[in-house]
């Protein structure tokens, strides 16, 4: 299994994975799993859309497709993508967010990485910051930042 | 004693609460991964994973939302 941040996790959800993943069963966390659904997540009605702060990266789809996006990141096909249950990794990331200045977000990518002895790659090197480094070299864990 | 402000239809947005309900209804029978995406859509959704433009909107979450930051 590979965990992946969301830069590998979109274009696979889009059925259109990297050629070097394909075929590799990918993972990736509840936390970047929540943080694509806001990046992605359509407008709403009026009154929410006036209110929403963030960018809107899927105004430019039609309706029908926002509607399967949102349908495979809410629920995505396990063939192609597991959410990890943030449940059993949750004293690793609390222990890993103790240790370490990181977030939440970085912790539990970590911690499900260490809980369930896997690797991670990263499609940006956003997503590998000083402190994951440090951290992933520490635990031992393989960590690779895709080149795009 | 005053009620509980639950299920007060003065100042309600109903058009954001139906919104938010369909949003969160369970996946349908048989899972609701099943329709295609266009092949537009694919392609922009890929370019956006590369282009700068989904890591400008995750940037962004995270500097509102330090938890959600890398």
């Amino acid at each position: 299994m590979l965990l992946v941040d969301e830069y590998l996790a979109l274009p696979a959800l889009a059925g259109l994975p990297r050629a070097d993943l394909a075929g590799e069963a990918l993972a990736m966390t509840y936390g970047r799993a929540y943080r694509l659904t806001r990046a992605l997540l359509d407008s709403g009605p009026t009154s929410l859309a006036v209110r929403g702060r963030f960018t809107r990266l899927v105004d430019r789809l039609a309706p029908p497709d926002q509607r399967v996006l949102f349908d495979r990141l809410a629920d995505p096909d396990p063939s192609v993508l597991t959410i990890v249950d943030p449940r059993p990794p949750i004293g690793a990331a609390a222990a890993i967010q103790n240790t370490y200045a990181m977030s939440l977000l970085q912790a539990e990518t970590l911690a499900a990485a260490v809980s369930h002895d896997w690797r991670v790659r990263f499609g940006d090197a956003a997503s590998a910051t000083g402190p994951v480094l440090r951290a992933a070299e520490e635990l031992g864990l393989d960590l690779v930042v895709l080149e795009q | 004693m005053e009620g509980s402000t639950c299920g007060r239809l003065e100042g309600v947005d109903t058009a954001l609460r139906d919104w938010l309900r369909t949003l969160a209804r369970p996946p349908e029978d048989g899972g609701s991964h099943r329709g295609d995406l266009s092949e537009d859509a694919a392609r922009y959704l890929v370019q956006i994973a590369g282009d700068g433009a989904l890591k400008a909107a995750l940037t962004e979450i995270g500097r509102a939302d330090p938890d959600l930051a890398d």
